[in-house]
């Protein structure tokens, strides 16, 4: 995994210094690829190139075709991280350092080069395509979420938001590893749907991470964020009108963990489908430890 | 290129969220007896209609629900998805 994470990180490091870029506007985009956890970081987390990997390698292509497809999710994903902080209303540090207006030009920047990074990639017309569409489902997904409060959004509207800002970008994810590996089309879709389940898995847990008492950077509760268990709770009315609803002695948490590990189950069924190598299996397995 | 590109992924089957709810909501009236007792929990949830995977989930939960304490946080895990 280091050898893999090394070569993704070459591969951001290689658009950073193609690209035609100022130094200054190279060393703040570069700044926030070095954040905590994030690709050029001394520890990064690869969350999201380590899925791209696995659905390569798991259907049948080399690891070294997930590379640029991996830089490219990375890149992606830290540009997304940090709107989802400017919408949450939640000062990251690189806001801190530079200001909110030159970090979100940044954001574009991460935006951009992660589709260079993509078009420059074996397939890469189809796979920018995936992600662009992937995206803008995430965007749809994000802005139901920031346009609503748990009071007026039903349960499966609550879903629904979740399928679509995480969902739809595990999908992507999941099916990019796969493309790299050069899949057939229905090939690809079993790997989105398997990346769709987790994605929608991930985001519950997150939602119910939001909840945990003393939960760092997390204002779903304050903003009465349309999450489901917050709906839950907000549907069975505990606290009284207009108080803030308790996740926790409605049943809203345990609910939403019900839900959230019911699409792991239905996740791990697919996995015979998507390779039949037990060492492929048990990877696909672990990207499902989010329960 | 015949695969996905976007749009809409289908769940099927499509999972009963109001009826999952309910299950949860009659657990957690019910008390002690209901949380203590899987037969009373699997039963009501096929009765609701759930499927294999949701009514192993809900006993999954109930499980963390008796043990009590952070085992539902600390079952949420590792990678922090967001």
């Amino acid at each position: 995994m280091t050898q893999f994470g090394d070569a993704v990180a070459a591969q951001v490091e290689d658009q950073l210094s193609s690209a035609s870029l100022t130094g200054s506007y190279r060393d703040d985009v570069g700044a926030a690829l070095r954040l905590e956890g994030n690709i050029l970081s001394t520890a990064p987390d690869l969350r999201w190139a380590r899925a791209v990997m696995v659905c390569c390698d798991a259907a049948g292509g080399r690891e070294e075709r997930s590379v640029p497809v991996a830089a490219a999710v990375e890149m992606f994903m830290v540009a997304l991280d940090m709107l989802d902080d400017f919408e949450d209303r939640e000062e990251g540090e690189l806001e801190r350092r530079i200001g909110a207006p030159r970090t979100l030009n940044v954001t574009t920047g991460l935006q951009l080069l992660a589709q260079r990074c993509l078009l420059g990639s074996a397939d890469g017309g189809t796979a920018a395509q995936i992600l662009i569409e992937a995206g803008l489902r995430a965007c749809c997904g994000q802005h139901a979420d920031l346009g609503q409060v748990c009071d007026s959004t039903g349960l499966d509207g609550a879903w629904r938001i979740a399928a679509e800002k995480s969902g739809s970008l595990a999908a992507a994810i999941c099916q990019l590893g796969a493309l790299a590996a050069g899949a057939d089309g229905p090939t690809q879709t079993l790997y989105a749907r398997f990346g769709h389940l987790l994605g929608i898995a991930a985001q519950l847990a997150n939602d119910l991470r939001a909840l945990a008492p003393g939960a760092r950077g997390k204002t779903d509760l304050l903003f009465r964020r349309p999450t489901l268990p917050l709906v839950f709770a907000s549907c069975a009315g505990t606290g009284g009108a207009g108080a803030q609803p308790d996740p926790w002695s409605s049943g809203a948490a345990h609910f939403t963990w019900a839900v959230a590990d019911t699409h792991r189950r239905r996740a791990m069924d697919l996995i015979p489908a998507l390779t039949a190598d037990d060492r492929c299996r048990a990877a696909l397995a672990s990207l499902l430890h989010v329960l | 290129m015949d695969g996905y590109l976007g749009g809409e992924l289908a769940i099927e089957p499509a999972l009963d969220l109001a009826a999952m709810a309910a299950v949860v909501r009659e657990l957690f009236a019910g008390g002690a007896r209901c949380r203590e007792d899987g037969r009373w929990l699997r039963a009501r949830a096929v009765a609701a209609g759930l499927d294999t995977h949701a009514c192993d989930a809900l006993e999954a939960m109930r499980l963390k629900l008796v043990a009590g304490g952070s085992s539902l946080l600390d079952a949420t895990a590792t990678l922090g998805w967001h």
